[in-house]
């Protein structure tokens, strides 16, 4: 029996070498294919597995039809894009492993899709001079250094909403201050949009007690919170959250009958519309959803018909992938750089790095027409998040349809919560 | 009402750690797989919806088996710490071959239990959430039944007692661990058609699994109506977390407030609420 | 000890000493210098430093909690939250009161073994599996503290000063690499020492039976919360060497699933073995690293296209591991000192 066991250990270690070997093998033969001509990295240290899986592949996405976009059409002669991915697995420490690979590559561009890891790589970025295109969290993005993002500032996002809610407000005519009331994830994404409360009691909405639900990613009953939302007379909840945690809330109100008393806010674009209807059904009808992206259901728009080919081509299939939008934009907002860059300022290819790239973004990045996709993009050294402008949406018959045009919302710099 | 659905997937640890004395941290995975089957049978193939719940409990069992047979097998007779450690493990690999099969998306099957909730004078009650919780009741009463009348129930208790000691009165602990094994995959396909149902099916479903194990320990491990009694109870405690403690102290408590009250059980029952107490000696 | 043969423990030194003859000094030395020397080497990376502090730190970790579940059979899920106490402690007194690192890094380790002892507590009365309970909560009550008391930071964590000796500031993966390093090797020692001390001795015995071992006159009330205060400590020290390594601590970078990962290490490597604490923490943390960095070579291999190799080289890093424990339910240590005692052996099988 023993014998028999040590032999099962020598095929097993031959085994296990021999798995890892085969990949480095495989990867061996793809590299002799390389093209001519300048590559310019860009790693993506990205959720494949982990718990935010569901958008952040779909982010990846969108660079990578961006990148083979830009490819087939030549968009920046002599340059190539390479994408490497990276999977962090939802988890800091691993994003930070993924970095020093991605810069041991040579990598100029980065996209670190964990907040709490851009928090962490700050100040890395520009001791490495590299360009970090990231997920719009503010206090990662301001004071601004080499992180920029091609989405809108969750906390511009948040003061768009509290600007909307005003509006609406005095629209149905109605007198006094709008209540408000945060239902949030209590996680750093989920408080993203309170540390600008003091804006919103400024513009004159008086801002509830916030509530909380989670962290976890299991969706918990949020009957008492509604409730007492409601006891306060809150006319307008608004939510920063994941996407299936967004449903559940939507399905508690209308369980509670609260839907026709309350208007429900969703704050930034990963709560994606399909799945808020696939999931929330009837209970998402009437909901509200703010953000910096135009729905991909304004099949009108250029920029959504233009995305929409791109997946279909590359992918095969079409998905309501709205993360997939911020990727898109931000290998756009890149290639655009490195192409102003050789073109206006005559960088030539083999100098671009991600210096040039940094310098090109500050300065060639001015209202960037996305086809309707976002507002014009407009990146500055002082304000890095290059959507200006929030849209805002409601559900019907399933789909986020916009209510409202693209309209400005002001650079929020300032983070901190009313005192209660 | 969430305590319904946390005593269900309770029951699947509970009865996995009864006969084998395994804490299956890989239960909440095996709502995945059940979700994402149920979902392929009746949303890609496009099956009768009761059809393909049917088909998934059958691979659901079949599955359980599968995995017993190639993972647990060879352990038998080994320390139970190895035994823990494979389940951590399976956790990863099952979330691995999901993701690669069926990707990171979320999706839905039809609607089954009827949506519009119930009312009764002032209590709202969501109908999803009252099937999930009868079911789970018809499931546990039944389970209960099975170790207390069945010889298979007695002989996988007896299994749970000492593997050699059950060989040697003539019980197959292989066989009892792949009927425990499909049965807990079972009880997880049909909690993941449920909560599948519920909140959409995704890989995420799996980080119930994690939840749920806690409520599996404050139950007493072995005590199948222990599971019960502390699903609810977690259900409750939370609820009265949001509901009265949140205003005075500040929000978020619901992840903390049940431990804080656990922890003091804890003190007071140390084998949980229902848990066998164990005669030491020495 | 299993030494060769001619070697005879003639004093109470000779027989007490870890490492024994010339030529495990040789190879011990010989090691110590290896260590020192391997950034030199030429394929040495910024990215595989940075993968081997990584490893290290959680090393460190893992020997805590081998001496607290390996050693004194006490269980704990809880591991990465007291590792949270640690990091923070030192992120808020560098960051609030500017304490240096060299003060703040036993701090930490003491927080955490305090809070340790604190959550230890039900160990008193509770066991095996309820304990786990215990140290869950504890997972989830430190973790909603860091994130909800605003003198800790809040959700968004608090920035962390680098460590400095004079001008020098600690903050490169190379200088973390040695910094980390000779804490983990005096951590490695004590670790080693504590278990075979008394006090080693004493844990073994609660392991083994709690109630024979207060009948043998061991406090089973100092002894229990020792080895939380110990386990703990370790925790604390690689929470500490975390945040400098880091530089930004937040609540998010410990959660509940890398605590159950740390069990099992120690399974994987040998419960009990300091040696096994040390190679279950490599051959884990090391599959992981080899499986994502070559995941997306996958994707040529056909059927595993798009992002799904992220998927399946998940499942295959499961699959490795799965193969490791069936082949060695009891632990790599334990093959280790097989081999090492086959190979002294040779000629003759015993």
């Amino acid at each position: 029996m023993l014998k028999k066991k040590s032999n099962y250990w020598v095929i097993l270690v031959f085994l296990a070498i021999a798995l890892l070997l085969l990949p480095s093998l495989i990867g061996c033969t793809k590299k002799s294919s390389s093209p001519t001509g300048v590559t310019i990295i860009i790693g993506i240290v990205s959720d494949m597995t982990g718990a935010t899986a569901n958008t952040a592949i779909g982010e990846i996405w969108g660079w990578e039809d961006a990148a083979k976009w830009g490819k087939e059409t030549n968009l920046v002669p002599g340059v190539n894009f390479e994408i490497i991915t990276y999977d962090n697995k939802f988890d800091v420490g691993r994003s930070i492993n993924g970095y020093e690979m991605i810069k041991g590559r040579n990598a100029s561009v980065t996209h670190v899709q964990m907040t709490g890891a851009n928090y962490a790589l700050k100040d890395k970025y520009a001791t490495d001079k590299i360009v970090a295109m990231i997920p719009p969290a503010p206090k990662a993005l301001h004071p601004p250094g080499w992180a920029f993002t091609a989405d809108m500032a969750y906390t511009d996002q948040a003061a768009a909403a509290y600007q909307w809610l005003l509006e609406d407000w005095k629209k149905e005519g109605k007198s006094g201050k709008p209540k408000m009331g945060w239902l949030t994830w209590d996680a750093d994404y989920g408080h993203s949009g309170l540390i600008v409360n003091w804006y919103a009691s400024e513009i004159g909405i008086e801002v509830l007690q916030t509530e909380f639900y989670g962290p976890g990613p299991v969706p918990s009953d949020v009957t008492s919170q509604l409730l007492r939302l409601k006891d306060k007379g809150a006319n307008y909840v608004v939510s920063v959250g994941p996407d299936i945690a967004w449903a559940n809330i939507l399905k508690d109100a209308n369980k509670l009958g609260l839907s026709n008393s309350m208007k429900f806010v969703g704050v930034a674009n990963v709560i994606f519309s399909a799945d808020l209807a696939k999931v929330a059904q009837e209970a998402a009808e009437g909901s509200y959803l703010v953000m910096a992206n135009s729905s991909l259901y304004e099949d009108n728009l250029p920029g959504v018909q233009m995305l929409r080919q791109m997946q279909e081509k590359y992918r095969g299939e079409w998905r309501d992938n709205l993360p997939g939008v911020r990727g898109w934009l931000s290998m756009q907002l890149i290639m655009e750089a490195v192409k102003q860059a050789i073109e206006k300022d005559n960088v030539k290819p083999e100098q671009v790095n991600g210096e040039v790239i940094k310098a090109s973004l500050e300065k060639n990045i001015n209202n960037f027409d996305t086809g309707g996709l976002s507002g014009p993009l407009t990146i500055t050294p002082d304000n890095h998040s290059a959507s200006r402008m929030a849209k805002v949406f409601q559900m019907r018959g399933g789909k986020h349809l916009p209510i409202t045009d693209f309209f400005e919302a002001p650079h929020m710099t300032r983070f901190e919560d009313v005192k209660k | 009402m969430n305590g319904g659905v946390y005593a269900l997937i309770a029951l699947g640890i509970v009865l996995i750690y009864k006969s084998t004395r395994v804490l299956n941290i890989a239960q909440g995975q095996f709502l995945v797989v059940g979700a994402w089957i149920a979902f392929t049978f009746s949303s890609k193939i496009g099956l009768n919806i009761w059809l393909s719940f049917f088909l998934t409990l059958v691979a659901a069992i079949i599955i359980g088996f599968l995995i017993e047979r190639f993972t647990f097998r060879p352990l038998i007779g080994q320390p139970i710490s190895a035994l823990i450690t494979m389940t951590i493990v399976l956790m990863a690999g099952i979330e691995g071959l999901v993701l690669w099969i069926w990707g990171g998306w979320v999706e839905t099957f039809p609607d089954f239990i009827p949506r519009e909730p119930i009312r009764m004078g002032n209590i709202v009650l969501s109908q999803q959430l009252l099937w999930m919780f009868i079911i789970a009741m018809v499931f546990i009463g039944g389970f209960a039944l099975f170790f207390k009348y069945t010889r298979t129930g007695l002989a996988m208790r007896a299994t749970a007692e000492d593997h050699q000691v059950a060989q040697s009165v003539g019980i197959s602990v292989k066989t009892v661990f792949g009927q425990t094994w499909a049965i807990a995959a079972l009880i997880g396909a049909i909690g993941g058609i449920i909560l599948g149902s519920l909140y959409g099916v995704s890989y995420q479903l799996g980080e119930w699994g994690l939840k749920v194990l806690t409520v599996a320990i404050i139950g007493g491990l072995d005590s199948i109506p222990g599971a019960i009694v502390a699903g609810l109870m977690l259900g409750l405690l939370e609820k009265v977390a949001t509901g009265y403690v949140d205003p005075i102290i500040g929000g978020g408590l619901e992840a903390v407030f049940p431990f804080v009250i656990l922890l003091i059980v804890l003190m007071i029952k140390p084998y949980g609420l229902f848990g066998l107490k164990e005669i030491e000696r020495i | 000890m299993q030494l060769p043969s001619g070697t005879i423990n003639d004093s109470y030194e000779k027989d007490m000493a870890i490492i024994r003859t010339r030529w495990q000094w040789v190879m011990f030395i010989g090691f110590v210098v290896l260590i020192f020397v391997f950034p030199a080497f030429p394929f040495v990376s910024n990215y595989l430093l940075r993968i081997i502090n990584n490893i290290v730190i959680a090393m460190i970790l893992v020997l805590g909690l081998n001496i607290l579940m390996g050693y004194a059979g006490q269980v704990s899920l809880g591991q990465g939250a007291f590792m949270a106490v640690g990091a923070y402690t030192v992120a808020l007194l560098g960051h609030k009161l500017g304490v240096p690192f060299w003060l703040s890094l036993p701090a930490a380790g003491l927080s955490a073994g305090i809070v340790g002892v604190i959550f230890g507590a039900p160990s008193l009365r509770v066991k095996g599996v309820y304990l786990a309970l215990a140290t869950i909560a504890a997972q989830f009550i430190i973790l909603w503290i860091v994130r909800h008391v605003h003198a800790f930071g809040g959700v968004s964590g608090v920035p962390n000063p680098p460590a400095a000796i004079g001008t020098f500031t600690i903050n490169s993966q190379l200088s973390n690499y040695y910094l980390i390093i000779v804490v983990a090797i005096i951590m490695t020692f004590a670790a080693k020492n504590i278990a075979r001390s008394k006090i080693g001795r004493a844990f073994v015995a609660i392991r083994d039976n709690d109630l024979a071992a207060e009948v043998m006159g061991i406090s089973l009330f100092r002894y229990k919360l020792l080895a939380f205060f110990i386990g703990c400590f370790f925790a604390g020290i690689a929470g500490g060497l975390w945040a400098n390594l880091i530089g930004h601590v937040q609540d998010e970078q410990f959660p509940l699933i890398n605590s159950i990962w740390y069990t099992g290490m120690i399974m994987v490597g040998g419960q009990g073995y300091t040696l096994g604490a040390i190679i279950g923490t490599f051959l884990l943390l090391g599959v992981q690293e080899i499986v994502v960095l070559y995941g997306p070579s996958l994707s040529h291999i056909p059927g595993v296209g798009g992002s799904g190799y992220a998927g399946f080289s998940q499942f295959l890093m499961a699959l490795i591991i799965v193969l490791f424990i069936i082949f060695e339910p009891r632990g790599l240590a334990h093959r280790w000192q097989i081999f090492k005692s086959s190979y002294r052996l040779h000629p003759f099988s015993y």
